[in-house]
């Protein structure tokens, strides 16, 4: 069962001068085929979930499971492995290489896995197509606006047919006519392929795109949106 | 795919990727350049030699210019055992053409020779026309003097001057390494015609019959005697290594010091790119790249790097060598056949490569650091600031205390065992790199005691940069430290050097007011014929007296010795300053009487002779046997010197040609109208040169100055290069500061104010770095004058280099500073917003 | 060497944007952030700048403190046109008039004392290290972090952290102090304290100050509230209960801007 499922997941770190908690005894069960959109306030920890989903971290104590595999033990390269083939991990201070175009921008993770880049290309353009930009694929990053860099990094990972979507503010650039029109992407990809995906995000747009609505708030993880959040958001 | 992702880096990256590849190249180049300097007159000897000798491995060799008997060699040749055997005869000539004078080696050849092997003798087919008589020179000797085939040149040797048909200009398909060297060949009959050297031979190359070598050794040395030497056909190559060994020392310390310099300035340059590539290598990890595929991609781009930046070095340093070593030099050749050919074995440069390539992937080891199992992975999410690391506390103290303790390490060796100079130089060397970080340390500390109570701004600043000690500062006043170091202690050493030269020079010619010789570049060495000169010189009027003096070199052991016979009437008949032991009143008198002799301290040592010891010398005529009157220095020869009279020199070396005529006026007359007359009376005899004391004293010097001239190029090269490295390196460094410059002007400081704070602190990295170099460096001066005037018996008298010292410490600091000051304006322009650009 | 503010009366004019157009080159096309934004700021207020991420509250503050340069219109900094000052006039206004906080604005050196990095920002008044360093002991005391000036900036919490921050800012006694985001902290009662202080360090030395922030908490107070969303703004005089629009003064729950409204008051 390829579902995403924290199991009374603790990471706590030293921040500057303090011990942080950012995430501290949370459970959550994304199943194939949802999309469940992540609220809280700047810094609650919401992209060290993230990170613990993607392997990129490992908690405390708890559990991070994804398709019956233990993500929290990984080995070195299985957890590459794991990040390469199955997670596509749309990061909030995405970096793009400078001194390639978009469409060579967005093949990196197949090129990685062995693929040509002739192959990689080939594969990578209709997710560019999907995102919305067909006609910019050989335009280079710093002639895209911030919009548009930031489709290529979710057409990025998107490109290896991930079997989890994990999205850091993947709207946060973008006005609200694209906020919706990638919402409903990464909604149709979950829906499509039956994968499970967590969606971080701020954009009020998101939950109603999202399958499920959660909020963490120091380090606990609730039902919904909060009073405050609500009072916010409306 | 490695070539794509390291391409798609350089089209954004490309100016911090350039300047890495030049501190590599420049450091190359260095390293190479050094090397390829001192490799190329041994090595360029021995292709010389080994492509006229072929398979000969023995050979019978007079031990001076004289030569020996050709009867001598003639049955030497007979003797069972002898494969084959070709004599030869050479001795230094002048020759003139349309276009020029030129000091060239005559060299006498027989026909066996071409039976040997050589390289150079195998092609002779243009030579067979020597045959007919005349001479045939190598391209470069005829370019040089505008001779042409069937035209005659004069050749001025033994005092003579003769009219020669150049029969045959040889190229190097035809004599191999030997076109490019100072020769000019002809026919053994022909060559002893021209030198006046008639029945004799310089040397005997054999190849003996296969097993019979040592037997035949025995046999030979049976039938030559003590005066003529009997051994490998290597000797003369030995006998320059051991001659070029003190200034191959000096070149070997400066590749060692390019070495390291150009290894801090690829470092340098490398922690500049060390955050954008740290945020790469976390990029790649997130994409799920693993360790191995990361470390791939790292070590493919930074080998590139490497191998592409090391082969401009290599280049560039070809250039180099071009530019300032190329001439043959004047101070060796005239006592060994040195060819023009640059020698560039694939060793040196697959080690030049080598050290450019290592630098190379250990300055970028630092993002590969973060492959570690216990780093985090999402490098993107912290602030990595690569170059603005520091050094902790305890750095600083530990490197502290290990440069004290270099400092003593170097100390106790050098003066226990002098012959480890060269290592406590290098040691002395890595000791001043590792006091940077403490005497920054420190600086910052009481600047800024100093400075709490001041006013301004710039001083503040300055201090709050180098209390940090960020390694990119280190780096850099670790590249000034050690270009001044190299500097001073070479240049400190080398001046002692030339000071001591003068002297000996100086008291040496003071014998007499004008000097009669062939003229040519030596050691006052070459003899000739003096006709009627002397009868000549007498009758001009105000002459007092002429007075004949000889000298030669003489092969003894591994040394080929100078050898200076006086006339027991010269007025002086040593160099007082040059006396390491003895007395000069009694040495004197004991040389004018005979059977003395004054021995250099190199020669007195290796035989433990102390002053009243006796010992012998094997001359043409057998052992002859003399008493130590005194112990000198090498008097600017490194092999060493003798001094005796002339007396002894006529009676063991059978010759009473002079290799110099002194003249005496009287009183009234000065040296430069003495000589004037005397060169009207020898007018008709260009072959010999009339010379003032003063016109003797500028040749000697130039020529014994010669191999200490590339030195200070080097020396120079070395500054500016390192001066223009770190600059560029810290413009770059202040360039990418931008955006906590512009943080710093959100807090109030306005452009003015941070250029002048960017100067002030550039100013104290560079001051750090001189200074430290500069001390550290007349340590070093004091080591290696020591080890001159010890091991090598130089005169090399000690003084504070105080001049050198200001001019390494202008020149780098200058520069740099020069350079800084644009692109520290342009950055101290930055608008204040850049501090929230990522 | 408490210079105050008293030159400026109350009530005086001090920033007035006229007109301004700003717009950043995004890629290939123009990102226009304000188009034609008036409003004015007059010395002693407390205004508050409000709208959600990546809705122009930075530029705005950065118009203000003449660090960037509007495109159309005119930005007057107490009568001074922005446009013809020389780079070198505005950079002094940064030393003497304006103090601008951003929480990314945080680059001490290694082992660097809370103390000596505030010292550091009156180092460019011509101050010798002895005054400055008595000059931030009072802004560290002002702003609440006396205990920890001994300690390494860089070991700071997010908290301290901003304080300190707060601090460089106070310490030269600006006339406008212009804070970005001064709430991006985890904790509740953290960020009130931290308001609290800023808001009695301001009127202390006298300084107007203008507090941008994508939550109305941070905001309560304030004399007055400049709303930025889509490329307007809005200035609304909030009283108790009223509603602050959003610009284009859209009902609350509809469409338009980035997002929706919000009551003053609400913690």
């Amino acid at each position: 069962m390829s579902a995403l499922h924290l199991d009374q997941v603790v990471k706590h770190y030293r921040g500057a001068g303090e011990t942080v908690k950012a995430v501290d005894g949370v459970s959550l069960l994304v199943e194939e085929g949802d999309l469940v959109a992540l609220y809280g306030p700047s810094g609650s920890g919401k992209t060290t979930l993230l990170m613990l989903a993607a392997g990129l971290m490992a908690p405390d104590s708890g559990n991070v499971v994804f398709d019956d595999r233990q993500v929290g033990e990984m080995s070195e390269r299985e957890g590459a492995k794991y990040r390469m083939r199955d997670v596509g991990f749309v990061f909030q201070s995405f970096h793009l290489m400078a001194g390639a175009t978009a469409l060579d921008n967005a093949t990196i993770k197949l090129i990685g896995d062995g693929r040509t880049l002739a192959e990689a290309r080939k594969l990578a353009e209709p997710w560019l197509q999907r995102v919305g930009l067909g006609e910019r694929v050989r335009h280079m990053p710093d002639q895209l606006s911030m919009g548009e860099r930031q489709r290529v990094a979710i057409a990025r990972a998107l490109v290896n047919e991930p079997r989890l979507l994990l999205a850091d503010e993947p709207t946060g650039s973008l006005d609200s006519k694209r906020s919706k029109e990638i919402l409903a992407v990464l909604r149709d990809i979950c829906h499509e392929r039956r994968i499970p995906g967590l969606l971080v995000t701020h954009d009020p747009e998101a939950r109603k795109f999202a399958d499920r609505v959660h909020t963490l708030r120091d380090g606990h993880l609730h039902e919904g949106l909060d009073a405050e959040l609500m009072a916010t958001l409306s | 795919m490695l070539f794509r992702l390291y391409g798609w880096r350089l089209r954004r990256h490309t100016g911090q990727e350039l300047l890495a590849a030049t501190g590599i190249a420049v450091g190359v180049a260095l390293i190479f350049g050094v090397l390829l300097a001192s490799t190329s007159i041994v090595g360029s000897a021995e292709s010389l030699a080994g492509s006229i000798s072929g398979r000969a491995r023995l050979e019978i060799a007079a031990r001076t210019e004289q030569g020996f008997p050709e009867s001598l060699s003639e049955a030497a040749a007979k003797l069972p055992g002898v494969q084959v055997a070709a004599a030869l005869l050479h001795q230094n000539v002048e020759l003139e053409g349309p276009q020029g004078r030129m000091e060239v080696r005559m060299v006498g050849v027989t026909p066996s020779l071409v039976q040997l092997g050589g390289m150079a003798t195998q092609n002779l087919g243009a030579g067979a026309s020597l045959v007919a008589g005349g001479v045939g020179l190598p391209a470069s000797v005829a370019e040089s003097i505008g001779a042409r085939p069937n035209h005659s040149v004069t050749v001025l040797a033994d005092g003579r001057a003769r009219r020669v048909l150049v029969r045959a200009v040889l190229g190097s398909a035809t004599i191999g390494a030997v076109a490019d060297s100072p020769v000019a060949v002809a026919l053994l009959p022909v060559a002893q015609e021209i030198l006046g050297r008639r029945h004799s031979v310089s040397q005997l190359l054999i190849a003996a019959k296969p097993g019979s070598g040592p037997a035949l050794e025995r046999r030979l040395r049976g039938l030559v005697g003590p005066g003529v030497y009997v051994g490998s056909s290597s000797k003369e190559v030995a006998l320059l290594r051991a001659t070029a060994h003190p200034s191959e020392q000096a070149t070997t310390m400066f590749a060692a010091l390019g070495g390291m310099v150009g290894f801090l300035l690829t470092f340098s340059a490398m922690l500049l790119t060390a955050p954008e590539r740290r945020r790469y290598v976390a990029d790649l990890r997130m994409q799920g790249y693993d360790w191995r595929q990361v470390l791939l991609v790292l070590g493919f781009e930074a080998a590139l790097l490497g191998i592409v930046a090391s082969v401009i070095g290599v280049g560039l340093g070809l250039l180099i060598s071009r530019l300032f070593f190329q001439d043959v030099p004047v101070y060796l050749a005239f006592a060994f056949p040195i060819g023009g050919e640059e020698v560039i074995k694939a060793g040196t440069v697959l080690m030049a490569m080598g050290a450019g390539l290592v630098a190379t992937l250990l300055a970028s080891a630092q993002p590969a650091l973060d492959l570690l199992p216990g780093r985090p992975r999402d490098g993107a999410s912290r602030r990595i600031a690569g170059s603005e690391q520091g050094l902790s506390r305890r750095t600083e103290v530990y490197l502290g205390t290990f440069a004290g303790a270099l400092l003593i390490v170097v100390t106790v060796i050098v003066f226990l065992s002098p012959r480890l100079t060269l290592l406590g130089g290098v040691l002395l060397a890595v000791a001043t790199f590792a006091l940077i970080p403490p005497v920054f340390a420190l600086t910052a500390h009481l600047v800024g005691k100093v400075g709490e109570n001041l006013p301004g701004s710039a001083h503040v600043l300055a201090v709050r940069e180098l209390r940090a000690t960020p390694m990119r500062s280190v780096a850099l006043a670790g590249v000034a430290a050690l270009a001044v170091y190299g500097s001073v202690a070479i240049g400190g050493a080398r001046a002692d050097l030339m000071r001591g030269l003068d002297k000996a020079t100086v008291e040496f010619f003071a014998s007499a007011p004008v000097w009669v010789t062939t003229g040519m570049n030596d050691l006052t060495t070459t003899s000739f014929q003096p006709g009627s000169a002397v009868a000549k010189i007498e009758a001009v009027k105000g002459v007092s007296a002429v007075r004949v003096y000889q000298g030669g070199l003489l092969d003894v052991g591994n040394r080929r010795l100078w050898i200076r016979a006086r006339p027991p009437q010269d007025s002086v008949v040593l160099q007082a300053s040059q006396i390491v032991e003895g007395s000069y009143a009694t040495a004197s008198a004991q040389i004018r009487r005979g059977g003395y002799a004054a021995i250099s301290q190199g020669f007195a040592g290796e035989r433990r002779l102390r002053v009243g010891d006796a010992f012998s010398l094997p001359t043409p005529s057998g052992w002859a046997r003399f008493h130590v009157a005194a112990i000198t220095t090498n008097v600017g020869w490194p092999p060493g010197a003798i001094t005796i009279n002339t007396s002894d020199y006529r009676r063991y070396w059978r010759s009473s040609e002079p290799a110099a005529l002194e003249v005496s006026f009287k009183p009234g007359i000065s040296a430069q109208q003495g000589a004037s007359a005397v060169r009207n009376a020898l007018a008709g005899m260009p072959a010999l040169h009339v010379q003032s004391v003063a016109q003797r004293d500028a040749q000697f010097e130039s020529n014994a100055r010669q191999g200490l001239r590339s030195l200070s190029q080097i020396s120079t090269l070395l500054l500016i290069a390192a001066a223009l490295a770190v600059a560029a390196a810290l413009s770059a460094s202040i360039w990418q500061r931008r955006p906590r410059l512009a943080s710093l002007k959100l807090q109030g400081f306005d452009r003015r104010q941070l250029w002048r704070a960017l100067l002030t602190e550039s100013a104290f990295v560079l001051g750090i770095g001189c200074v430290v170099g500069a001390v550290l460096g007349e340590y070093g001066h004091v080591l290696a004058g020591r080890e001159l005037r010890l091991r090598t018996g130089f005169p090399a008298p000690f003084a504070p280099g105080g001049l050198q010292v200001l001019i390494a410490l202008v020149l780098v600091a200058g520069i740099a500073m020069l350079v800084i000051a644009v692109p520290g304006v342009l950055a101290a322009k930055v608008p204040p917003r850049a501090s929230f650009q990522e | 060497m408490s210079k105050g503010n008293s030159g400026t009366e109350r009530g005086t004019e001090l920033l007035r944007f006229e007109e301004v157009r700003s717009a950043h080159p995004d890629g290939h096309r123009q990102l226009v952030v304000l188009q034609g934004a008036s409003f004015t700021i007059d010395a002693g207020m407390f205004v508050g700048v409000y709208g959600a991420r990546r809705s122009g509250k930075s530029t705005l503050l950065r118009l203000a403190a003449g660090i960037e340069l509007p495109q159309r219109g005119t930005v007057w900094i107490d009568g001074r046109d922005t446009a013809a000052m020389s780079g070198l006039q505005r950079e002094r206004l940064l030393r003497s008039e304006i103090g601008l906080v951003c929480v990314d604005d945080w680059h001490p050196k290694p082992r660097e004392s809370v103390l000596d990095y505030v010292a550091l920002a009156l180092g460019s008044e011509g101050a010798t290290l002895r005054q400055a360093r008595r000059g931030a002991r009072r802004a560290l005391q002002r702003i609440g972090l006396a205990e920890s000036i001994d300690e390494p900036a860089s070991s700071l919490s997010l908290g301290e952290r901003l304080r300190t921050m707060l601090a460089r800012a106070l310490v030269r006694e600006p006339r406008l102090l212009l804070v970005d985001e001064p709430a991006a902290i985890p904790r509740i009662s953290d960020r009130e304290d931290l308001l609290v202080s800023l808001r009695r360090a301001a009127a202390e030395i006298g300084a107007t100050l203008v507090v941008a922030s994508e939550e109305m908490g941070p905001l309560h107070g304030a004399d007055l509230v400049i709303s930025v969303g889509g490329g307007e703004i809005n200035t609304t005089v909030p009283r108790r209960g009223t509603v602050v629009p959003f610009p284009g003064g859209r009902s609350p729950g509809g469409h338009g801007g980035r997002a929706p409204e919000s009551e003053v008051g609400l913690p």
